[in-house]
């Protein structure tokens, strides 16, 4: 059984009384101990999915579907027994670690009350609890690890205040650990040594990850299957060296090649916006390799191996 | 030679009564060519950013000398310099926070046109439709205001901004680190199709090495305020002779 299925995903937002469609169909799944790295632009609606993984989407979201966690559907769950699981067995690492530290709080404690959850602790208690906290930042490799835990967010930089988030994620061993664009705000020279320190925790720990992100050389190490977003829909998944290597969408070729080791070349065009209406291939009008059959129809997945699925007109033949 | 950099430096005081000196820059020497790609790279707080501001006349040097096409530029006063802020103009890491927020985008581009008398009224338009145009966006977008739009957009609007006055010096400071690579390969695609057209120098900064070796033709190293290494890209990316330049480049992941 796979650890996390989700199943034709839609998620819709209410704005001024307006129908914004932004997630369509969305499926995929992750097996035990299994990274899924979800790419794509800004604004393709990966951080909706990550979002209603966790039921933490705001209240004007109209979601349908299905996301069954361990065989249970959590999005039919009652919000008390959700929260229980929330943070335990699903964690996550929220995106922008400048705001999302509490600023008047020691980060040590902040570490800390993710096993606490509010309860009062002892002196005997917090001194054991100090120690497994500072053995987090340790494995994590901040520097001045005995001293971190008593600093404010607001005196460390923007990387470090990424592996506090990274510690509140895993110190509760969870078995699936939603994470949340982790390269964005830290440093080139650090973003190799994060995602590789990030790569390890998981082996230890054994916990499963959704690793969304628009960074395809952080995918590229740590990811054992890749799927593809594009506004609102995912398009192509695959084995991670597949996708990388050998794309078979179009979409997933171009955003590849965009990069500056690989050629530069630029997609023409821009992401459609979530109010159009489509009636052709969200991808139509960028597209290179359009054929006659994508003026008048929708792609539906086609699978190309066992792992590999694409959503293209052009592998409807199987290929 | 067009920007010629000697021994500059910028010292902050910090601590107690400020006593506590920072050597921000520390002795930094370069040059750039007319119509060159001068890339410089060094991780967060080397004191890229207080180099670029330098240069731009924003803050003043404690020490050294910043010529530009010979002129010593780095004592001018705000009047001397506001014919030279047509020659060197800046493009910079947040696009959004460049745009006056209460003004439409139409404003912000016409205003550099308006402040130099570029033209009169009735050409304005024209000379606004024509340059946005021509980084793909749309005349309609500009009637919207700089948080409408994305941040990719927003970097294209900026770049269009600053090529309107045909600067011979354009700074770049990380223009691309927020944006997707998508995103991403089509501003590098038009500021290096400004550099061919109307041969416009650069200086390049950034912390992503694949980006500066893609675009740049010679590069500097920068560490701590100091530069450790400058050559062409060919040179530092094949053959690096510091160590903390090979550090640098150990840390590109290959895909």
């Amino acid at each position: 059984m796979k650890l996390l299925e989700v199943k034709n995903l839609n998620v819709s937002f209410m704005v001024e009384d307006e129908k914004v469609h932004v997630l369509n169909d969305v499926s995929l799944d992750i097996s035990e101990n299994e990274v899924l790295a979800v790419i794509g632009e800004t604004g393709c609606g990966k951080s909706v999915t990550g979002s209603s993984i966790l039921r933490i989407l705001p209240e004007n979201a109209n979601i349908s579907g299905e996301i069954y966690y361990n065989g249970e559907n959590i999005l039919e769950m009652p919000e008390e027994k959700y929260r229980l699981m929330r943070g335990k067995e699903i964690a996550s690492v929220p995106q922008s670690p400048s705001t999302s530290l509490d600023p008047l709080m020691k980060v040590g404690d902040q570490v800390a009350e993710c096993i606490t959850v509010g309860n009062r602790i002892n002196g005997k208690e917090k001194a054991t609890l100090k120690g497994v906290v500072n053995g987090i930042f340790s494995k994590l490799k901040l520097p001045r690890e005995n001293e971190m835990y008593d600093n404010y967010p607001c005196e460390l930089s923007g990387g470090m205040r990424q592996r506090i988030l990274l510690s509140m994620g895993i110190i509760t061993s969870p078995n699936l650990l939603v994470v949340d664009e982790p390269t964005k705000a830290i440093d080139w020279v650090l973003r190799k040594d994060i995602v590789k320190e990030l790569k390890a925790l998981k082996d230890e720990m054994k916990c499963a990850m959704l690793f969304i992100t628009h960074d395809l050389g952080a995918a590229s190490i740590i990811a054992d299957r890749i799927a593809v977003m594009y506004s609102g829909e995912i398009v192509e998944t695959g084995p991670a060296d597949e996708v990388l290597n050998n794309p078979k969408h179009p979409y997933t070729k171009g955003l590849i090649s965009a990069m500056p080791s690989r050629g530069l070349n630029v997609m023409e065009g821009y992401m459609p916006s979530f109010t159009d209406t489509f009636d052709t291939c969200r991808f139509f009008p960028r597209c290179t390799e359009k054929t006659h059959m994508c003026d008048t129809q929708i792609p539906k997945s086609f699978s190309i191996n066992e792992h590999h699925t694409v959503k293209c007109n052009m592998y409807c033949g199987g290929n | 030679m067009l920007l010629e950099i000697n021994n500059l430096c910028k010292d902050y005081s910090t601590g107690f009564l400020g006593n506590r000196k920072i050597h921000a820059v520390d002795d930094v020497s370069l040059c750039i060519n007319e119509g060159e790609m001068f890339g410089l790279i060094g991780e967060s707080g080397c004191g890229k950013s207080t180099l670029t501001k330098m240069i731009l006349g924003l803050i003043k040097p404690t020490d050294g000398s910043i010529k530009y096409n010979g002129e010593e530029i780095s004592n001018l006063g705000e009047k001397q310099w506001l014919p030279l802020r047509k020659e060197i103009q800046a493009v910079f890491q947040h696009p959004q926070m460049t745009f006056n927020p209460k003004k439409n985008l139409y404003y912000s581009c016409a205003e550099p046109l308006r402040l130099f008398d570029m033209c009169d009224k009735s050409s304005e338009e024209y000379l606004v439709r024509e340059m946005t145009e021509c980084v793909g966006i749309s005349f309609d977008q500009l009637k919207k205001f700089p948080h409408e739009i994305s941040g990719g957009q927003a970097q294209r609007i900026s770049i269009a901004r600053a090529l309107s006055l045909n600067p011979r010096l354009l700074i770049c400071d990380e223009p691309t680190s927020m944006l997707d690579v998508s995103v991403q390969a089509q501003i590098l695609r038009l500021l290096m199709q400004a550099n061919k057209e109307q041969n416009v120098a650069m200086l390049f900064i950034s912390h992503d090495l694949e980006v500066v070796h893609a675009v740049c033709t010679r590069v500097a190293v920068m560490k701590e305020g100091k530069i450790i290494e400058t050559g062409t890209v060919d040179e530092v990316f094949e053959n690096p002779k510091e160590e903390y330049t090979k550090k640098l480049l150990n840390a590109r992941i290959e895909i």
